[in-house]
């Protein structure tokens, strides 16, 4: 197994559940051991690529996130351009898989142009953009614009309220004020929430 | 704030309001009942239910006000409180009140309620404040969509309150029919309502909603969920591929935003003074200033025109009342009876001297404060103070109304979204000097020592709260979640809803403090006369007259002011005899009883609230806490002022 493969599945986990990796679904899904996952983790993590924690699980860094989103875009272009161009359907995904870890950046951007930049994939999921910012809220500076990716907390009061607060992944949201180093004013849905340094270190954006 | 309101029995209402917070459900209850809500400018004023009675067409109903909440859950207590509530008593009527400058959100809790089937209707509130925004809503199109009747109002001034009325009247008498908006969800999330539906059994609420409850992981739900096995098997299946939580959020935001467009034009809003407002006080520079001008504007006031007043308040009641009356108590025969009554005087001389003009003004001040939208604007720039103590800026609402009465403060802390976060802030809310307790400060120490020593025991007492979290903090189990708090907008204080609040909150200290004081006094008297003060205050002269070095008459007002805290200063002026502290005090002496009444037990209201929000051994252990810590600190800081030498 690849570290793409992992930093794909963790990704793919995240943005579906909103909260960390478990080391044993990692296993899981990627039909591999519990120790290799586990000594797979420590190498990402040296790498800065994801943060461990032993009774949380895993959870991607924003470089993480953004190597990842490189390999799930050539991936879902591929899947366009199998299903599009190719009109193969049913392997589509496992030929995909296959060629997106050998697949050169150029190579990717060229098969974009060529599809004429597709939004979504074959299964209705968004293509991230090329070169898009991935950050930390926190990292966002005062008056820029940007759009959520997912939450990764695993504090259910503080998801629920996020949730109800219209903080749902592709919310658009605009930093209206921030202190630095502490909270920040967010404009999420016309009303202006004042969110704590910890919370807004659990989620992820894109830049706009 | 009526006495022990949190122990009233509910009862179930007939109509029940209910949106987000701050979006003026309060404002309207007061509108449609006789009740007095308290009304402020930010989210969580209300934090208990509230329960009043309205006429509409010769008919009594039961009206409820319920703490403001986004959803139907359980992620504070506060927003606990409402939902069960909602869910629990099948009100007849469901009035969903909504800020129509944020309709967008505010339709996600609306869809969320319409799944409850039950009768409903829409009071689209602050119509008035859409066209300053450039705002337009199509209320009949967002009537006709949502399937549901919505009324414009303006709570505030009265305005609709008629045809709102008429409305819920209709659907009383059941002549009107609904046909809700229903919420479409994606196909796995429909097979996997249809499935536990034919699982779920009788349910107070429609299947539907129990089963799109269960998918969001509802704690409520899960409790009173039978089969639970069998829809955790369908619910884990399902969770491998989905976020089932979020899904069910984004799809109703979805849905809310498609409605919202629907009916709303939107265009450049004007530009208004309090824009820049709000910018001044939230930068990071100009927002710091602004926290010192307000926090000193406060102090201010109170040491100005508290002393003022004070001293205003204590002539004329030597003119009108002690003066005159004074031979007459002497033709009383017996010295019992004249110690009653010149003792009973000497009591209400204190109450209206100290404690009424420095209580009155704060809470006029507070009472501004809480309607402009400051207090969520102090809570964000003071947030990572907070983190010190260990909590974060969300605390700050509840502590500042600290600074008034620890009783609503701790029932406040129920807008914290987790057990750590409420408990550590009650204890800190213990030791913050509540109004009686400045009375006390200013009244002691401000008058007879100087603003510059009463400036100090606030420095003391608020570098112990500090000291106290930051240690405190570190040892109570609990995780913590950050803040999230909407910030409301900045709006002009309305004169009558202040003066209104202050009424409320010092009426309380009119029909019992000055009741307990005369009783007080009186009975002190008695038992001076037959020298049983002295057997009493016997046992405690080690720790009063050895420890904290002040006169023993001291000790016994002390257990007085466990009642109330300010009793224990106005009874010392009755048992010392004189109207000036100095007369029969040292300053240092005035400084170290204040201290000690500031920091030590925190009043009979207080253990019962906190008995009631925390049980009685956590209740307790807070109480001797304070008590240990009172003492403590008052010796140590009286042995080193007196080496000092201060205050002259
Ligand atoms: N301009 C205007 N202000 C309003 C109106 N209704 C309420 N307000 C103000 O809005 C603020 C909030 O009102 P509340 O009644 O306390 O709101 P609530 O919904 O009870 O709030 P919570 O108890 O915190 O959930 C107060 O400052 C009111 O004066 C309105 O129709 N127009
Ligand atoms: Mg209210």
């Amino acid at each position: 197994m690849k570290k793409e493969d992992y930093l794909e599945e963790i990704y793919k986990i995240q943005y579906r559940n909103n909260r960390f990796a478990k080391v044993s679904e990692l296993a899981h899904a990627l039909k591999v051991s519990d120790p290799s996952v586990s000594e797979m983790i420590r190498r990402l993590e040296k790498e800065k690529l994801v943060t461990f924690e032993r009774f949380g699980g895993v959870s991607l860094t924003a470089l993480g996130i953004r190597e990842a989103r490189k390999v799930i875009r050539k991936h879902q272009l591929l899947e366009v351009f199998f299903t599009r161009i190719l009109k193969i359907k049913k392997a589509s995904h496992e030929e995909a898989h296959l060629i997106e870890h050998v697949l050169s950046d150029a190579a990717a951007d060229k098969l974009d142009n060529v599809l004429e930049k597709p939004k979504f994939c074959p299964d209705g999921n968004p293509i991230p953009k090329k070169d898009s910012e991935v950050i930390e809220l926190t990292k966002l500076p005062a008056k820029s614009k940007a759009e959520v990716i997912f939450v990764a907390t695993k504090n259910k009061a503080c998801l629920e309220r996020l949730n109800s607060l219209g903080l749902v992944p592709q919310a658009k949201v605009r930093v209206v004020r921030k202190l630095s180093k502490g909270p920040l004013i967010l404009n999420v849905k016309g009303s202006d929430i004042a969110l704590g340094p910890n919370v807004c270190a659990t989620i992820f954006v894109e830049k706009k | 704030m009526k006495c022990h309101e949190f122990d009233r029995k509910i009862c179930g209402a007939d109509i029940v309001l209910t949106g987000n917070p701050n979006t003026g459900k309060s404002c309207l209850f007061n509108q449609l009942t006789t009740a007095d809500a308290i009304v402020s400018n930010y989210p969580g004023t209300t934090v208990e239910i509230l329960e009043g009675k309205t006429a509409i067409s010769n008919k009594v109903l039961h009206v409820a006000d319920l703490p403001g909440i986004y959803n139907l859950g359980s992620s504070s207590d506060d927003e606990k409180v409402a939902t069960d509530y909602i869910i629990e008593r099948k009100p007849g009527v469901i009035v969903n009140v909504v800020d129509a400058t944020l309709l967008e959100r505010n339709l996600y809790l609306t869809l969320q309620l319409l799944e409850l089937q039950v009768p409903m209707v829409i009071a689209l509130n602050f119509y008035e404040e859409l066209e300053d925004k450039g705002i337009s809503i199509d209320y009949k199109n967002l009537s006709t969509l949502l399937g549901a009747p919505v009324i414009p109002i303006d709570a505030l001034r009265g305005a609709g309150i008629d045809i709102l009325t008429k409305t819920i009247d209709a659907i009383i008498r059941g002549h009107a029919k609904f046909d809700y908006y229903h919420v479409q969800y994606d196909d796995h999330i429909e097979k996997a309502i249809d499935k536990i539906e034919k699982i779920i059994e009788e349910d107070n609420i429609p299947k539907r909603a129990a089963a799109i409850n269960l998918l969001e992981e509802d704690d409520g739900e899960w409790k009173k969920a039978r089969h639970k096995e069998r829809i955790r098997s369908i619910i884990d299946e399902l969770s491998k591929e989905h976020a089932l939580n979020t899904e069910i959020a984004r799809e109703r935001h979805g849905q809310a935003a498609l409605i919202a467009q629907k009916v709303m034009i939107m265009e450049k809003p004007k530009k208004h003074f309090k824009d820049f407002l709000d910018r001044f006080t939230t930068e990071p520079l100009t927002g710091g200033i602004s926290l010192v001008l307000v926090m000193g504007a406060i102090f201010l006031s109170l040491f100005t025109i508290g002393n003022y007043l004070s001293e205003l308040l204590g002539k004329w009641f030597d003119i009108l009342i002690t003066n005159p009356s004074a031979p007459l108590i002497k033709m009383i025969p017996t010295t019992i009876l004249q110690t009653i009554f010149s003792w009973g005087i000497q009591g209400v001389n204190a109450g209206l001297q100290i404690a009424l003009p420095y209580i009155f003004i704060f809470y006029l001040v507070l009472g501004a404060l809480e309607d402009t939208g400051y207090l969520p604007r102090m809570a964000y720039l003071l947030d990572r103070l907070m983190h010190k103590m260990h909590l974060h800026g969300n605390a700050i609402i509840p502590m500042m109304l600290g600074f008034g009465c620890s009783v609503p403060a701790v029932l406040a802390t129920r807008i914290l979204p987790n057990k750590k976060d409420r408990i550590l802030t009650s204890i800190l809310i213990c030791m913050i000097p509540c109004s009686a307790r400045t009375a006390v400060i200013f009244g002691a120490v401000g008058k007879f020592i100087g603003a510059g020593y009463a400036l100090l025991i606030y420095g003391i007492v608020l570098l112990l709260i500090f000291a106290v979290g930051y240690i405190l903090g570190k040892f109570l189990p609990g995780e913590s979640t950050g803040l999230i708090m909407e910030m409301p907008e900045y709006r002009l204080p309305q004169l009558k809803n202040v003066l209104k609040k202050t009424w409320m909150r010092v009426k309380d200290f009119m029909w019992i403090a000055f009741p307990l004081i005369i009783i007080g006094s009186a009975v002190l008297g008695i038992l001076k006369v037959y020298g049983v003060l002295e057997v009493i205050t016997k046992p405690f002269s080690p720790i009063i007259s050895g420890w904290l070095m002040l006169p023993t008459i001291a000790g016994i007002t002390l257990i007085y002011g466990i009642l109330r805290k300010e009793m224990a200063l106005e009874l010392l002026f009755v048992l010392g005899g004189s109207s000036s502290l100095l007369k029969f005090m040292t300053p240092l002496q005035i400084f170290i009883f204040t201290l000690v009444v500031a920091l030590y037990f925190p009043c009979i209201g207080t253990l019962a609230v906190l008995r009631h929000e925390f049980g009685w051994k956590k209740s307790m252990t807070i109480c001797l806490f304070t008590i240990v810590l009172a003492v403590t600190i008052g010796g140590l800081i009286g042995r080193l002022f007196f080496a000092m030498g201060i205050p002259k």
